[in-house]
Order: C-alpha cells, then sequence, then structure tokens
C-alpha cells in the first residue's frame, strides 16, 4: 500500500482521474442550475444541500485531492531521503518546495471550502448595516464617473462603528476593499438614481493567506527548477519527482 | 489595411525569412499604436487579444531558432501559427470601449500578459512536438521540455496574479466559473506531461503528444470557454 501511495505513476493516474471530473464539471456546471449558488457559498455547506445527481464530481475531486496530497507528501519524503547525500541539492529540494506550495494551495482551498462566506447587500447613502461581528458600517457618500455611457471610476465612504462606540471611516472602490476583523467590504456598484446606494459585498475568506503562502512557495520552487533545468541537457532520471 | 500587414508579412516569410523580423516589427508598432490610442494595454477583447498571442507567439519562438535537425519546419510552423493568431485578431472587430472600474489595475495587466506568453510558450512547445514527429531528434523533444516548463512557471505565475487580483476584485481567489476549472485543467494538463517525463515507458512519441494535447487545451480554454460559456472572464 505504502509503495503504491508513494508511487510516481500514481500521481499520474490521481491526476488524469481530476482531470476527468473536472471535464465533466466543466460541462456539466453550466447546465445545471444548481451550480447558481456555488460561487456565493462555502463548498462543503453548498455539496451538503446540493442534489448528489450534481454534486457527485466535487466528491470525486475531493476523494482524488486527498489521495493527491498523501501521495505528494509521501513521495516528497521519499525522494529527499533518497536524495540527501547527492550534491545537486538545489535540484533536490525545488521540486519539494512546489510540492509544499500545492500543500498549502489545498489547506487554502479546504479552509476555503468550511468558513467563508460571500454576502451581497444594498447600502443607501446615510444608513447602514450590521456585520456578525457586531460592527456597523454606515454609507456616508457614493461617487461615481460616467463616459460614454460606461461608468469608469466609482468610490464609496463607508464609517465602521464598533461596539465599543469607536469609529473608523474607509474608502472602497473596486479592486481596493476595506477590512474589519477579517471580513472585507468591496464596492460592486453604485447608483445615485433614484437615490444614492451601493452593492456591496461582505467576504470572508480563510484561504486566501495560506492559498497566497503557497503560490510563493510553488514560484520560488518552479523558478529554480526552471533555471536549474535550462541548463540542464540531461532527460530527469525515471521515477524521481 | 495596417492591421494586416503583420499577418501578410508573416505568411511571406515562409519564403523569405527575413520578413518574420520584419512582421513582428510591424505588430510591436501596430500594438504599441493601439496602447497609445485607448491610453492603456491594449488586452480586451479578441482582437487585441489574437493580436497579442500572435505577436508572443512570434518572439517566443525566436530564442528557439537554433540548429537543430528540422530547424526548417520549426521556423516555418512558428510563422505559420503567428499568422493565423494575427488574421484571425484582425477580422475580429476591436473593443475601443472604456475599461470598467475592474479591470483598471496592474494586477489584471500582469494577470493577461502573463496568461498569453505562457499560451505563446506552450504553443512553441507544440510546434516542436509536431517537428519532433516528422523528425524524431532528442533535441528536439528536450527543447520542447524546455518552452513548456517555462511556460509553466509563467502560467502559475499569472493564475498567483489572477487570484490575489481575483481576491482584492471579487473577495475571493477562486470562483467557481467554467474559466477557473479550465485554466485548472490546463494547469493540471501540464502537471500531468511534466510528471509523465519522468517514466520511461512516456519517452519519445508519447510525451511529444503530450505536449501537443497540452496546446488543444490552452485554444479550448482561451477561445473555446470565452466562446461558449459564461465566465468571469471574457477572454
Amino acid at each position: 500500500m505504502y509503495s503504491i501511495l508513494k508511487s510516481i505513476r500514481t500521481t499520474n493516474f490521481l491526476l488524469a482521474a481530476l482531470m476527468g471530473l473536472l471535464v465533466y464539471g466543466a460541462v456539466a456546471m453550466p447546465l445545471s442550475p444548481s451550480f447558481r449558488s456555488l460561487s456565493s457559498t462555502a463548498l462543503f455547506d453548498w455539496m451538503k444541500t446540493a442534489p448528489l445527481t450534481a454534486s457527485w464530481w466535487l466528491y470525486g475531486c475531493v476523494a482524488v485531492l486527498f489521495l493527491l496530497a498523501v501521495n505528494t507528501v509521501l513521495c516528497s519524503i521519499e525522494s529527499v531521503l533518497r536524495k540527501r547525500k547527492g550534491r545537486q541539492w538545489l535540484l533536490t529540494t525545488s521540486p519539494q518546495v512546489i510540492h509544499a506550495g500545492f500543500c498549502f494551495i489545498l489547506v487554502a482551498h479546504l479552509l476555503s471550502s468550511y468558513g467563508s462566506f460571500h454576502k451581497h447587500a444594498v447600502l443607501y447613502e446615510g444608513y447602514g448595516a450590521r456585520m456578525e461581528s457586531g460592527v456597523r458600517v454606515h454609507l456616508k457618500e457614493v461617487k461615481s464617473r460616467v463616459e460614454s455611457g460606461h461608468v469608469t471610476d466609482m468610490k464609496a465612504t463607508v464609517v465602521y462603528t464598533y461596539p465599543d462606540g469607536s469609529t473608523k471611516e474607509a474608502t472602497v472602490s473596486p479592486n481596493n476593499p476595506a477590512f474589519v476583523d477579517g471580513t472585507g467590504l468591496y464596492l460592486k456598484r453604485v447608483t445615485t438614481d433614484p437615490v444614492p446606494a451601493a452593492l456591496v459585498l461582505f467576504s470572508y475568506d480563510p484561504g486566501a493567506l495560506p492559498a497566497l503562502i503557497g503560490g510563493v512557495l510553488f514560484i520560488t520552487g518552479i523558478l529554480t527548477l526552471v533555471v536549474l533545468k535550462l541548463q540542464d541537457k540531461d532527460r530527469p532520471p525515471a521515477d524521481t519527482a | 489595411m495596417t492591421v494586416f500587414l503583420p499577418a501578410m508579412l508573416y505568411l511571406s516569410s515562409l519564403l523569405w525569412r527575413p520578413l518574420f523580423h520584419a512582421a513582428i516589427i510591424a505588430q510591436v508598432a501596430y500594438v504599441l499604436s493601439r496602447g497609445i490610442a485607448l491610453g492603456r494595454l491594449p488586452l480586451v477583447g479578441l482582437h487585441d487579444t489574437l493580436t497579442f498571442l500572435s505577436l508572443a507567439t512570434a518572439v517566443f519562438s525566436l530564442p528557439f531558432q537554433r540548429s537543430f535537425k528540422a530547424q526548417r519546419w520549426f521556423l516555418k510552423s512558428a510563422a505559420l501559427l503567428a499568422a493565423v493568431f494575427a488574421i484571425l485578431g484582425a477580422l475580429a472587430s476591436p473593443s475601443s470601449s472604456p475599461l470598467p472600474p475592474v479591470l483598471k489595475t496592474y494586477w489584471f495587466e500582469v494577470h493577461v500578459v502573463l496568461s498569453f506568453f505562457s499560451y505563446a510558450l506552450f504553443g512553441i512547445g507544440a510546434i516542436l512536438g509536431a517537428v519532433y514527429l516528422l523528425s524524431p531528434d532528442p533535441d528536439t523533444e528536450a527543447l520542447q521540455y524546455k518552452a513548456i516548463l517555462t511556460g509553466y512557471l509563467i502560467f502559475s505565475l499569472s493564475m498567483v496574479f489572477g487570484g490575489i487580483w481575483a481576491f482584492l476584485a471579487w473577495g475571493t481567489y477562486w470562483l467557481w466559473t467554467p474559466k477557473e476549472l479550465w485554466t485548472t485543467l490546463l494547469w493540471l494538463t501540464y502537471t500531468l506531461y511534466l510528471h509523465l517525463r519522468f517514466r520511461p515507458w512516456w519517452t519519445g512519441r508519447r510525451i511529444v503528444m503530450t505536449g501537443i494535447a497540452g496546446y488543444f487545451v490552452v485554444l479550448f480554454t482561451y477561445l473555446g470557454v470565452g466562446l461558449l460559456m459564461k465566465s468571469s472572464h471574457s477572454f
């Protein structure tokens, strides 16, 4: 069992299986109305309520990714143990840095799938909403610029009121959210007619930081590997990921 | 006429090689003029992205234009691929409307530029694969591997930047849309290619054909998903 789990043949089989499931999902997703709420719901919450006929491939992906994570860790340990006395330590460690990045990205998706939320709300100028943490957010002002019938710029000023009565003002615009207690406030749309108002998104994603760490590790590892491989004329030795 | 000039030069370079460089210069001039006219990087819509892909394919073929067995076929195929994208780009109508606010960020520009750089390198990998099938030579296979590995690095970088941008724009680094799934599929395809290469059974024609197959996933992810499916990405 251990030798199967650590094998690169298993890696290839699992990657192919994952690709098969994702091809099915990519085709099925636009065809089924069940998936419309998926981007606004944490994955595991969505999977609990979605019909199995629509979500089965996602259960498959979770299972394959779990096996792939185990395979990645075992493959890395095996490779480091086998080559620890070799001289080309950068060539040995860079794939393991890539694997570590991949594992961080998987952990990120796991955290996002469990605990993320994304809720839209319409805030009217002069009025506000209460966040789950007890902080109140109040829309102070909205501004937008229209050119040739297209909205080319917009921003909103909001005031946060904390439970202890203290306040903080923030300006949000597209690509420039404001954060309180890890929850981001994103400006999606503004209108001034009939009354000034903003469509905002409250979003919390616990997987964002691990995903960033994973991305940085992945890029660091592969950049090192590319530099080494571009100088190298040999094929990689068999079965040594 | 200006818009068709690079395509004509790429096609003419099949007969007289120096015109390939003239085509690149003409295309750089066209892209620059579009950028100056729009006041931003011209990377929105089919016209601009196909033109950019054509240019990137031609430019990234340059480092691979060195002595190997079937170099002649490589040069002609790279010119032909650049010409096809340039013609398709010229036929598509350019989008000159102002950018929506969410696209006005360096994260978007870097994400798109790197994506097309990687697509171009995957294209070079596919051409080198086809050349290997015509005339099997380990050097050509090694060049295909290097093109794909470099493309994989740039594509991964593009995905990381895309994730950062998505977090800042939509509150999450991952969106459940067909484009994201196909992008993941594309990344998995080349991940599989890089891992299959470790297996002795996959040497030669098999691994080369996997590299070629990956490019069909690139084309579907770029053009197929944009044209056939509703997504967060127009292209």
